[in-house]
């Protein structure tokens, strides 16, 4: 990456900003259900209605015609849902939509295979360590996305310090996690969301999902090829 | 003779070369040995699983009447029966939240669930017991609030909008379920299918009586000594939870009777009463006197 100039740098740094600040929200939606803070804090917040992307468009229209609803009944009903979704209500290994990788890639629909550890590796080519209080495999969708939000603070630093070739090196790193890993699979997961959700929340959390990351598999592409 | 039979044994049992052998018992089999059809799309799944998907017949749901829902919730939480009545009769007006949760917390002073108000309400609300409405009375969810739209710095954004404010009202269905419960038949019920341990009964009911009530030690101390519980072998216990979830006795710090389980006493102690003086053997002198008079 050539040096920018600076109205470029901070445009771009504050892409990285804004980045970093979606993939935290979609890590925190997946990790656990939503508690009382956090409905809190989304019924403050300010959703995009046209971002460009006719997915994120609509999952942020969802979330926020839920979040206009009824707030005391929303936590027990999120919690519900939350199980339903991605712990699901039955035998069969396709009553939800699971949030591991291996579960998607693997042949046998299994937990803790080969993407878990290719995850790992990548996380420890980062340099970062999970933290002992998580206690799901590290290929969970919440890790992931929080591996490319830490990335993508990464990247606004190094823009910030004017680190370019640095700032290139970590768009390298997200582009190829991005391609083999969280592309690879997310899709199928979204998909059985929006099977099972029964929220418009988690519906709306579907979408967001895949139209973030359809736009930000666009914006690795072309910064990296500037 | 042997010799023949040696060589059709050889014959029936080859050996097998483990090297030629290609059944792998955990492979997956492929959709023509599975006869599948093919013009089905797969929907992007390892193994193409939406196949078999589509070909899954869901039987249709079974419909259930508000009334056999609502039995069906009281039957699978018996202990929590009396919460859920109490929470009904106090929703014969509307109530918004923060009065439901109050009745609800002093509902739960003395002994607490695991349940919170929202969950009790949901629970009621989804066998038709209870229903959400608006301040007018009209069904809450004809009245959700959407998203207001905003414009800030030439860009428009989604907030989320302010839903009118909720209560929650008795049903029909609910209202008749309330207008049929009997508290005091119910245990006059329990009195005659459990006809062997009125005694047991009755002493517990007196004991809840007295002045301050009657720890559960004490119960158990005075109570479990009666002859009746020896075979088969019961503790009192399990007649003090039938008396519990008919509402004949509350816990407020101590076993207290309540004004359903006075009345319950006096009846039993009057069957007791009139059994015992059925069971009194006459002595024949006194029935000829009581003839002659």
């Amino acid at each position: 990456m050539n040096a920018l100039s600076d109205e470029l740098r901070v445009e771009l740094s504050g892409l990285c900003e804004n980045r970093a600040a979606v993939y935290g929200l979609l890590s925190r939606l997946y990790c656990r259900e939503a508690d009382e803070i956090l409905l809190c804090d989304l019924r403050n917040t300010s959703f995009p209605a046209k971002t460009g992307n006719d997915k994120v468009d609509a999952g942020y229209r969802k979330l926020a015609t839920y979040l206009s609803g009824n707030p005391e009944n929303a936590l027990t009903e999120l919690a519900v849902d939350y199980v339903n979704v991605f712990f699901g209500n039955g035998n069969l290994t396709y009553s939800a939509a699971y949030p591991f990788e291996s579960v998607y890639t693997s042949e046998k629909r299994l937990m803790m295979q080969e993407a878990r550890d290719e995850v790992l590796e990548a996380y420890r080519n980062a340099h970062m360590e999970i933290d002992r209080s998580w206690k799901d495999p590290a290929d969970h969708v919440a890790l992931e996305l929080l591996y490319m939000q830490k990335q993508s603070e990464r990247a606004r630093d190094a823009l910030d310090n004017e680190e370019f070739e640095e700032a290139l090196e970590i768009f390298a790193r997200q582009r190829d996690f991005f391609v083999n890993h969280l592309a690879a699979w997310t899709p199928m997961m979204t998909t059985d969301m929006k099977r099972i959700a029964k929220t418009e929340f988690y519906q709306g959390l579907a979408y967001l999902t895949e139209g973030f990351l359809q736009t930000d598999r666009g914006f690795l592409a072309s910064v990296i090829s500037q | 003779m042997i010799d023949e039979t040696v060589h059709q044994l050889s014959q029936d049992l080859a050996v097998v070369d483990p090297s030629e052998d290609n059944y792998d018992p955990l492979a997956d089999i492929s959709p023509e040995e599975q006869g599948l059809d093919d013009s089905l799309e797969a929907i992007g799944y390892i193994g193409n699983p939406g196949k078999l998907a589509s070909k899954s017949e869901v039987p249709p749901a079974l419909e259930k009447s508000p009334r056999e829902k609502i039995d069906a919730l009281f039957s699978n939480m018996l202990p929590f029966k009396r919460y859920l009545l109490s929470i009904m009769e106090f929703c014969r007006e509307p109530r918004d939240f923060v009065q439901l949760d109050d009745f609800v917390s002093e509902l739960q002073a003395k002994r607490r669930t695991i349940y919170s108000t929202v969950e009790f309400c949901l629970m009621l609300e989804d066998v038709g017991a209870l229903s959400e409405i608006t301040e007018d009375g009209a069904p809450y969810d004809e009245t959700r609030a959407e998203p207001v739209e905003v414009e800030r710095d030439g860009q428009v954004f989604l907030e989320p909008g302010d839903p009118p404010p909720l209560f929650w009202q008795i049903t029909e269905a609910g209202s008749q379920v309330l207008k049929e419960d009997d508290p005091l038949k119910a245990l006059q019920k329990i009195f005659e299918d459990e006809a062997p341990y009125k005694s047991v009964f009755l002493q517990i009911l007196e004991l809840c009586g007295q002045n301050g009530g009657v720890s559960i030690n004490e119960i158990k101390e005075k109570a479990n000594t009666n002859p009746v519980l020896e075979r088969p072998r019961k503790t009192v216990q399990f007649f003090l939870d039938y008396l519990d979830r008919n509402n004949a006795v509350i816990w407020d710090d101590n076993w207290k009777i309540s004004s359903v389980g006075k009345q319950a006493l006096e009846l039993l102690r009057t069957e007791v009463e009139a059994e015992a003086e059925a069971e009194t053997p006459v002595h024949p002198k006194a029935q000829a006197e009581g003839e002659t008079r």
